[in-house]
């Protein structure tokens, strides 16, 4: 009886948490933001797809503040000579949130591979005037191009999982650094550079796409 | 006596300084690198455009480490709730170090403009393939397009004056930012985007920058002795 007794506190305070989530209309606000829009009637999946993006955007801008903050020991280490225990600290940092970052991206792609597409955010995809939008906000054509050659299709799945190949890729490249810099080596400048373009890549390519959800009216994303 | 002695000895120190770091080879990494040796005479003028570029960058890092620390609370507030008080410090970080980055952009554009520049480099500049390069390093066309625009004639003081011409961009962004964070106002969204827009497209820009220079001056020998 106690136990049956905790499991229903336990199920009435899930329930409440779910109810909470949904009133807040909770939404990541920098990265891929409204992309659950494109899934499902609401429930528990819509509402993991959320929190997925959410703490993903959250572990990546904090993994590339710290790699800037690398770069910034690299750059001044000219000046400042090299302190590589700091060197190493940042690293690591960067690092373990860049994993959970990836961690996080594939759930999400494995929640939206199982749910089913919001058919009126697909339409709106489908309609959006991708140009006129780009020339509005001033977006280089490189990655505007990438996403938007995603979304035009209503393709928000293959969207999340080349969030997840960019996350992938940006990690590959943390571990090279790292072994350079525990042997207090310092690490290859061409490495250091594509790092940080693959982590801005990836920024402004779930900042276009969050731009673009976020023209879809929230009435219609519940 | 003593007063002149120690000017004496300020003055010795700051030559001796400029000495050590033009034998050094010091060298900003990240941001515009090896941009000083567009600039020719060596001495005094084109150890502070060194030094500038590399005081430049790391406030520049500096500024949009916080920046993207601001927008990781931003991003969070929607499952744990807004804490302004933490939101102004970094905030406030991110415009210090922007200010000094805008600072040091600045004084590199006046020494540059100052400076005459190492034809060396500049032919270098002049005779590079800009394109075979972007396809070896798979640069973003868009902006690499616009470093081409000014290396290929040469025009460094060019590439600085927008460096610090964005830096400026950047800095009003965040003083719009911080009259909303002053007053407990949550920050439009889009001028967040478009901040961490200038802010990725100028390290790009200083970035692609730095890697022409390094390319150049890494593989023709005496170009910035």
């Amino acid at each position: 009886m106690n136990k049956q007794n905790k499991k229903s506190i336990l199920k009435v305070i899930i329930c409440i948490c779910v109810l909470v989530c949904i009133n807040i209309m909770s939404f990541a606000l920098i990265m891929g933001n409204r992309g659950e829009c494109a899934f499902g009637e609401g429930g528990e999946k819509g509402i993991s797809i959320k929190s997925y993006i959410i703490e993903g955007a959250g572990y990546f801008l904090s993994s590339y503040s710290d790699m800037l903050l690398f770069l910034n020991r690299v750059e001044m280490s000219e000046l400042n000579g090299i302190d590589y225990n700091e060197m190493r600290d940042l690293l690591n940092k960067a690092i373990e949130k860049m994993e959970k970052t990836k961690d996080t991206y594939y759930h999400l792609t494995q929640t939206a591979e199982f749910t089913v597409y919001n058919r009126a955010m697909i339409f709106h995809l489908l309609s959006f005037d991708y140009q006129g939008f780009q020339k509005e906000r001033g977006f280089g054509n490189t990655i505007f191009k990438e996403v938007a050659s995603y979304l035009r299709k209503g393709d928000v799945r293959g969207f999340f999982a080349i969030l997840l190949a960019y996350t992938d890729d940006i990690l590959r490249k943390l571990y090279i650094v790292k072994e350079s810099v525990d042997v207090d080596k310092f690490p290859d400048l061409s490495t250091l550079w594509r790092i940080n373009q693959g982590f801005s890549k990836t920024l402004l390519y779930g900042q276009i796409a969050a731009e673009i959800f976020s023209t879809f009216l929230s009435q219609n994303c519940k | 006596m003593v007063k002149q002695n120690k000017k004496l000895m300020i003055k010795i120190f700051i030559v001796f300084f400029f000495i050590i770091a033009i034998e050094k080879g010091i060298d900003a990494l990240i941001i515009a690198n090896r941009g000083d040796c567009a600039f020719g005479g060596g001495g005094e003028k084109e150890g502070s455009i060194k030094s500038y570029i590399i005081e430049g960058a790391g406030y520049f890092l500096s500024s949009y480490s916080d920046t993207l620390l601001f927008l990781n609370k931003i991003e969070m507030s929607e499952l744990i709730g807004v804490d302004y008080k933490e939101l102004r410090a970094i905030l406030y970080r991110a415009i210090e170090n922007m200010e000094k980055a805008r600072d040091a952009y600045s004084n590199l554009k006046q020494m540059a403009d100052n400076t005459p520049y190492n034809q060396a480099m500049i032919d270098q500049l002049l005779s590079f393939d800009y394109a075979g390069f972007q396809n070896e390093k798979v640069l973003n066309n868009t902006i690499f397009k616009t470093v081409e625009s000014y290396l290929s004639k040469g025009d460094v003081r060019g590439f600085f004056t927008l460096l610090l011409s964005n830096s400026e961009q950047i800095l009003n962004k965040l003083y719009t930012i911080k009259a909303w964070v002053d007053t407990d106002t949550f920050p439009g969204l889009s001028t967040l985007w478009r901040v961490n827009q200038v802010f990725s497209e100028t390290m790009f820009f200083g970035q692609y920058g730095a890697e022409v220079f390094y390319e150049i001056t890494g593989t023709t020998k005496n170009v910035c002795d």
